[in-house]
């Protein structure tokens, strides 16, 4: 399947992917657009909000996760049982099944380019009276355009509370797990 | 007028490593069709007249237009893959946390 889409309109809204963002990189990411439409379409936008792509599998495979995952192979032929743990690790990127710092896109139907995330962390704001400079390259259809702006405005969103230290969650399992208990 | 169709589906596969001929054939197929009919009137069209037939067709100028950029977009991101800016940023770090919403 396909996430992305031809834009036929050369109309920049939620969901574009643009290219000639002045990142100030060398050489630099194309970007999808995370502003509000009805700003955009109603001039209340002074600013557009964008995103950068980023190459999926050099960015999941710098990662820790992906580094634990591969750390005791010295083969690059895995076996069975290894290869279904190293596809459990991908599915729920490739799906968005979670909600992480990234979001899956596969751009490769409607132009060459390995397969994306949309970082949500690499954020840039350019004015709007500059997005005749940048160019329209296709866009991300609904509903993956809004979902990911909720997995963008939920990762953007979260907020750090405290956990209970360990006595007290022991307390809490004790008390949840009743009638049951550990031998 | 042929070998300027063949020649334009031979750049489109070298455009686009790894798909057959057919497949191009097909995605080209409507402005190849289109730019014969209009061939056949305007005989003394300059060969850009080709190009142009694409731009009349948004789609299939979307397409070609992104067949032309394709080599760029896979080459840019093998840079940006190997680039001090993104190996910095990336290098040993954690995915962070998950939110589970499945």
């Amino acid at each position: 399947m396909s996430w992305l889409v031809p834009e036929e309109e050369s109309k920049i809204t939620q969901g574009t992917i643009l290219d000639n963002i002045p990142w100030g990189l060398d050489p630099s990411p194309l970007g999808v657009v995370l502003s509000n439409p009805c700003d955009l379409e109603w001039g209340k936008a002074s600013y557009i909000l964008i995103a950068s792509l980023v190459p999926a599998r050099e960015t999941i495979q710098l990662t820790k996760e992906f580094q634990q995952q591969v750390q005791n192979l010295k083969e690059k032929v895995v076996s069975p049982n290894k290869w279904d743990k190293l596809s459990k690790f991908f599915k729920p990127f490739i799906n968005n099944q979670n909600i992480t710092r990234y979001f899956f896109v596969d751009p490769t139907k409607v132009f060459d380019a390995p397969l994306f995330f949309v970082d949500f962390q690499h954020l840039f704001t350019l004015p709007f009276s500059k997005v005749t400079e940048l160019e329209v390259i296709a866009k991300l259809p609904s509903p993956h355009r809004e979902k990911m702006i909720v997995h963008f405005s939920s990762y953007i969103s979260r907020i750090g509370v405290d956990r209970e230290d360990q006595e007290e969650t022991k307390i809490f399992i004790n008390h949840l797990a009743e009638p049951y208990r550990q031998l | 007028m042929e070998s300027t169709i063949n020649t334009n589906i031979d750049i489109c596969i070298d455009e686009y490593p790894g798909k057959s001929k057919t497949n191009v054939v097909k995605r080209t197929g409507t402005a190849v069709v289109f730019s014969s009919l209009m061939a056949l009137s305007f005989a003394n069209e300059t060969p850009e007249y080709f190009t142009s037939i694409f731009e009349t067709n948004t789609f299939e100028y979307v397409a070609n237009k992104h067949a032309v950029q394709k080599l760029s977009f896979r080459e840019r991101y093998k840079q940006i893959s190997k680039s001090d800016w993104f190996i910095n940023s990336y290098k040993d770090m954690s995915i962070g946390e998950i939110i589970n919403v499945d």
